[in-house]
């Protein structure tokens, strides 16, 4: 009997983050499933009981013995999808999991419809971030020992699986995902937890970027963002001009205001990610002016072109204007902030090392030009500096996966797994005792 | 957190070779292809450092042992034996992956 995977079978990596949940074979260098976080889901009726048993028999894709939804719809064709009534939900809060309700449908959608495997024949990796609560990791060790029968799990730092995949067993990783940032210092394969500094600024440019868009100034209107899903048809109209297009009436009444803010989320992010960038020199009012406009359509129909003022956007990475500052004490710490804190916690041997070798991923880092400011910013004070940020987009938005993958396709790693039996002998002290 | 790969008790001997016999100038470590245990790739005794270098491929991952010999100003020659980490951008993810997590145990001796 196989008590924990043996090298013929492949284990299964996951790695949860506030976009997307990423799983996939290790030894594989793409995640096979990747799925949104977000879930739509319809509250319980008054009458959930009956209710509920008519929607599984229907619907074999939802596992309705939580409460807390009557119905909840996962993946490509998840919140995405229009319904009547439906809410959206993200589990995850500050890059942790808050409510384990919806976990085990998404980690079973993933595993189960998309990668078509048992979860009970595959040992399992699961990645967390460095701020993760003890309590937290045990209890998805939990979920995975009790709820999917795994014959072995283990829970990896994404810091030190980003270092690994580089190449680094020391590295200084500078992580952006899409609502928190992070500065993790890694010296040979473990976390320096007292230099760990993290801010949720990925949303202060968010909400930047949502103010620019939505705001009117002398040269455009303000835009009201409608998602395509509301909109029955559209013409096309001159830049600048009012758009032309029909609302799907039909579809008002049942639009709730928890997917309608998902739905306009998307679409600042998607401007975001065509439109906006940030100065690789720093901030010059005349090189913002220089640099060449870029026009975007929005779902209605609506188009304009957005000059220096792009730029601004991404300038919160680094710098937050004097005005900013005295409206709001409690700003998170932008990228140069959360560098000096990590380094400060580090000795003054070990910064050398570690800026020498500065490992960039997350998805937020591919923003237009944030690796080339970044290189400049760090050049001014550590003429040492070296940043890897790996030039595939793949390997930068999936690096905590991909380290996953790798170390879990050693075959010296399987003496690190904890399995079935260990659990069941030892319970959860054993997390915390093995995943260091 | 470290990959569990394993030392071959050779390195450890061609180490103290050079530690205390100075039988060679400089060794480059490898991984075996299974990628289990770290083995002895080449020892040599050529004093060039540029010959040290070309020894190193371009493309993959190693890890070396070097004598190095310098002169301090009104103290003569001194010696001090560097370890080194060669990790290119260029080699394979797993490459570097099982390389960097399995530094730590390479640098026993």
């Amino acid at each position: 009997m196989v008590n924990y995977g043996g090298d013929e079978v492949s284990a299964l990596v996951i790695d949860i983050g506030t976009s997307s949940l990423r799983a996939g074979y290790a030894g594989d260098d793409t995640p096979k499933a990747i799925i949104p976080t977000s879930y739509g889901f319809h509250p319980p009726q008054p009458d959930t009981d009956v209710v509920m048993s008519d929607n599984t028999a229907e619907n074999p894709e939802q596992p309705a013995e939580k409460p807390k939804f009557s119905k909840i719809y996962i993946g490509q064709s998840g919140p995405s999808m229009w319904r009547a009534g439906m809410e959206i939900g993200n589990p995850l809060e500050n890059g942790l999991i808050r409510d384990f309700n919806p976990i085990k449908p998404l980690i079973e959608h993933a595993i189960n419809k998309v990668m078509l495997c048992n979860s009970a024949e595959h040992p399992i990796l699961v990645t967390e971030p460095t701020w993760n609560t003890p309590a937290n990791r045990e209890r998805m060790a939990e979920i995975m020992f009790e709820d999917f029968n795994v014959p072995a799990f283990y829970i990896a730092n994404t810091g030190v699986l980003n270092a690994f995949a580089a190449g680094k067993g020391s590295a200084l990783v500078i992580d952006v995902g899409q609502s928190m940032a992070s500065v993790t210092p890694v010296v040979d394969g473990f976390v320096l937890r007292k230099g760990l500094a993290y801010s949720p600024l990925p949303k202060l440019v968010y909400a930047q970027a949502r103010h620019l868009i939505t705001a009117p100034t002398q040269h455009r209107r303000g835009v009201e963002l409608i998602p395509h899903q509301l909109i029955a048809s559209k013409l096309p109209v001159d830049v600048g001009a009012m758009p032309k297009f029909t609302f799907r009436e039909d579809r008002i009444a049942g639009t709730t205001e928890s997917w309608r803010n998902w739905a306009e989320a998307r679409e600042v992010d998607e401007w975001v990610q065509t439109v906006a960038g940030v100065l690789e020199q720093g901030w010059n009012d005349q090189q913002a002016a220089q640099r060449p406009a870029r026009q975007y359509e929005f779902p209605t129909g609506y188009n304009a072109y957005y000059g220096s003022d792009r730029f601004v956007v991404g300038e919160q990475f680094f710098t937050h204007s004097p005005a900013l500052i005295a409206s709001n004490p409690n700003l998170p710490k932008s990228i140069p902030q959360l560098i000096t804190e990590a380094l400060r916690a580090c000795d003054p041997e070990l910064r050398q090392v570690i800026m020498g070798n500065v490992v960039l991923t997350g998805g937020g880092t591919l923003f237009s030009g944030l690796a080339d400011r970044l290189s400049n910013e760090l050049a001014r004070t550590f003429p040492h500096a070296k940043i890897h940020a790996p030039g595939n987009p793949i390997e930068r938005r999936y690096g905590g996966w991909l380290g996953g993958s790798i170390l879990a396709s050693l075959g010296t790693f399987h003496q690190l797994w904890i399995s079935r039996e260990e659990w069941q002998e030892h319970g959860k002290p054993i997390v915390g005792q093995r995943c260091k | 957190m470290a990959s569990g790969v394993g030392v071959n008790e050779q390195c450890l001997t061609t180490f103290q070779e050079l530690k205390l016999k100075k039988k060679h100038k400089y060794i480059i470590f490898n991984l075996n292809k299974e990628l289990t245990e770290i083995v002895v790739e080449k020892t040599s005794d050529v004093q060039d450092y540029e010959a040290f270098v070309a020894d190193l491929p371009e493309t993959e991952c190693r890890w070396a042992i070097y004598d190095f010999e310098f002169e301090k100003e009104g103290a003569g020659k001194r010696n001090k034996i560097v370890f080194l980490s060669w990790s290119p951008d260029d080699a394979k993810i797993k490459q570097k992956m099982v390389f960097a997590s399995s530094r730590e145990r390479s640098n026993v001796p």
